[in-house]
């Protein structure tokens, strides 16, 4: 393989996504640092202390003037540091349905993958970021004000993820069906251009099913899911016996914190017991199915029937879902299955497209290694559109599914040919952060 | 800007198909990413051949692009022919080929002028005679 500028710095690329941030170097396979995009924070009291020029005595001793006190955010950011249990520790995502909201955490973020992960400068390297198809302008213009002010790095670009996704599996004509952690998008790509109007996305992918597994097997079967923070000592106990632990003093332990290590928890469960049926579900012929078996943390274990099978189900009908016991309930009438978001996002398109993006349908994102998942897009896809031919690409391996738009920025970004289209310092010092708008227009 | 990798084409690539198209010289070109992945120039210009020649051998190495001058009959109005553009970037390619060839076709096909019919193949029932023969038959 050939070598590109040996002599030029690679550039960075990262790619900040719901549940996960990639960060490594460009023209490499994987990327060099993975950890949760969550943060933990610690508010923390500080006194500032009286302004030394102001004389004692000028001062009226009302309740106005005692010492103030401000509010501090200490960060935490990484693997070890967020799931490490802390007093007082929050666990907050600093984006909502894949945008940017919390600009502090994000340069945090940015942060930890340069100081910490990549243990490299900024300034002297190109930043490559990648985005979700619905980014606004305004979050494209300030990433890259952030690159430049902020970092001083010397180029900046920023990509959408499913065209990075459909070029990664060699189609500049897809349909990219994204079933990650927060959100489930299928976005049409034509020649490497995102059609806007096609985009579909919904709140309910791998989070969401954590948050209802979590709920059924406390509401449903009384398992009380405790992490792992929690637990001093446990024995093995039977199938089905109540767990016999000891735990541990945890003072002061924040309810987000809780959360996310039994979405954690979940996670684990999803991986190791979930399945989606590969035809349309019917109940009788779940129920035959087999069994399998999961230890919780504390000990407890059992073995698991058609729960493994009726909670990936919502993905596929959103009828699936189980109301919360208290709280509103989900409005389900809104929410479209799999197949049918990727029939609608097809169906906006041109209808000189449609054929080719029937045949080009990219499944990637971590919930598609849900066994069974391809096959029963397939299955119902094949029932809705009886005449056309239709293919599924999903990479067989699983870094390329969870990582492909990491994956093709570090291709892409690492081409000698690459460089003409940076925003360079001087493009940005010459036209401001609008210039995003015009070089990144994919 | 020409491509979204910013790889370029080679001059000598358009005038092989201006021949192709004009003159009728070739049956098939094939072209190719150089070996720096700098810019795409052309592998090979065939003059005669059939649709099952030019298929293995599109098909018999990694990606390519090609353009073949497809002949088929019209029911009811004769002998047609219209130039076919082909990305063929197999499903078993190396994830750097697939992204640098998807990334790098508008550098070429932009700028091939007079392409009827556009095919984007990753295995070989999308270029067959058959599949091709469909849209020629569907595009006026």
């Amino acid at each position: 393989m050939s070598t590109y500028g040996g002599d030029e710095v690679s550039a960075i690329v990262l790619d900040v996504g719901s549940c996960w941030t990639r960060a490594g170097y460009a023209g490499e396979d994987t990327p060099k640092a993975v950890f949760p995009t969550s943060y933990g924070y610690i508010e923390e009291e500080k006194e500032i202390p009286p302004d030394p020029d102001t004389q004692m005595e000028d001062v009226i001793p009302t309740s106005e003037n005692k010492p103030v006190k401000s509010v501090e955010k200490r960060y935490i950011i990484g693997d070890t540091g967020v799931a490490a249990w802390r007093e007082n520790m929050e666990i907050k995502n600093p984006l909502v349905d894949g945008l940017i909201q919390d600009w502090d955490a994000l340069e945090k973020i940015w942060d930890y993958a340069f100081d910490k992960s990549l243990r490299i400068d900024p300034k002297e390297h190109p930043i490559f970021v990648t985005e979700c198809a619905w980014n606004t302008r305004d979050i494209r213009e300030r990433l890259t004000e952030l690159a430049f002010e902020k970092y001083n790095s010397l180029a900046f670009y920023v990509a959408k993820n499913p065209v990075l996704s459909a070029f990664a599996a060699g189609r500049p004509t897809a349909v990219v069906m994204d079933c990650g952690a927060s959100s489930t998008s299928c976005v049409p790509v034509v020649d490497g251009y995102v059609l806007k109007k096609g985009i579909y996305k919904q709140p309910i992918a791998g989070d969401f099913l954590s948050e209802q597994l979590l709920q059924l097997l406390q509401q449903k079967f009384d398992i009380n899911v405790v992490p792992h923070y929690m637990i001093a000592k446990k024995t093995s106990v039977d199938p089905d016996q109540p767990a016999n632990v000891e735990f541990k003093e945890r003072p002061n332990t924040t309810g987000s914190y809780h959360k996310f290590m039994q979405m954690r928890i979940m996670q684990e469960f999803k991986e190791s017991v979930c399945q989606v049926s590969e035809v349309t579900y019917n109940h009788s012929s779940i129920n035959t199915r087999p069994m399998k078996y999961f230890e919780f943390p504390d000990g407890f274990n059992t073995s698991n029937g058609s729960l493994r099978f009726s909670v990936p189900e919502i993905l596929f009908d959103p009828r699936f879902i189980t109301q919360p016991q208290d709280g509103p309930n989900f409005d389900t009438s809104a929410l479209l299955g799999i197949p049918q978001m990727i029939h609608q996002s097809i169906g906006v398109c041109d209808i000189d497209v449609r054929p080719n993006l029937l045949n080009n349908i990219i499944l990637t994102g971590a919930t598609t290694l849900l066994p069974g998942f391809a096959d029963r897009v397939n299955h119902e896809l094949s029932s809705m559109n009886p005449g056309p031919k239709i293919k599924l690409y999903a990479a067989g391996n699983t870094i390329e599914r969870k990582c492909s738009s990491w994956l093709g920025g570090s291709i892409l970004s690492s081409l000698g040919t690459f460089h003409q289209l940076w925003i360079s310092r001087k493009e940005y010092d010459d036209y401001g952060r609008g210039i995003v708008e015009k070089k990144c227009d994919n | 800007m020409s491509s979204s990798s910013g790889v370029d084409l080679s001059e000598e690539c358009l005038e092989f198909f201006q021949d192709l198209k004009l003159k009728k010289k070739y049956k098939y070109i094939l072209y190719k990413l150089d070996d720096s992945y700098k810019s795409i120039v052309l592998e090979k210009a065939v003059e005669e051949a059939t649709y099952d020649d030019f298929v293995s051998e599109l098909t018999s190495s990694g990606p390519r692009y090609a353009v073949y001058d497809f002949d088929y009959e019209k029911p009811g109005e004769g002998q047609r022919s219209k130039i076919a553009f082909y990305s063929w970037i197999p499903d078993d390619s190396k994830v750097k080929d697939k992204m640098l060839y998807a990334s790098s076709k508008d550098a070429i096909r932009k700028r091939l002028v007079g392409v009827a019919i556009e095919i984007q193949g990753t295995d070989l029932s999308e270029v067959s005679y058959e599949a091709v023969l469909e849209k020629a038959s569907r595009s006026n």
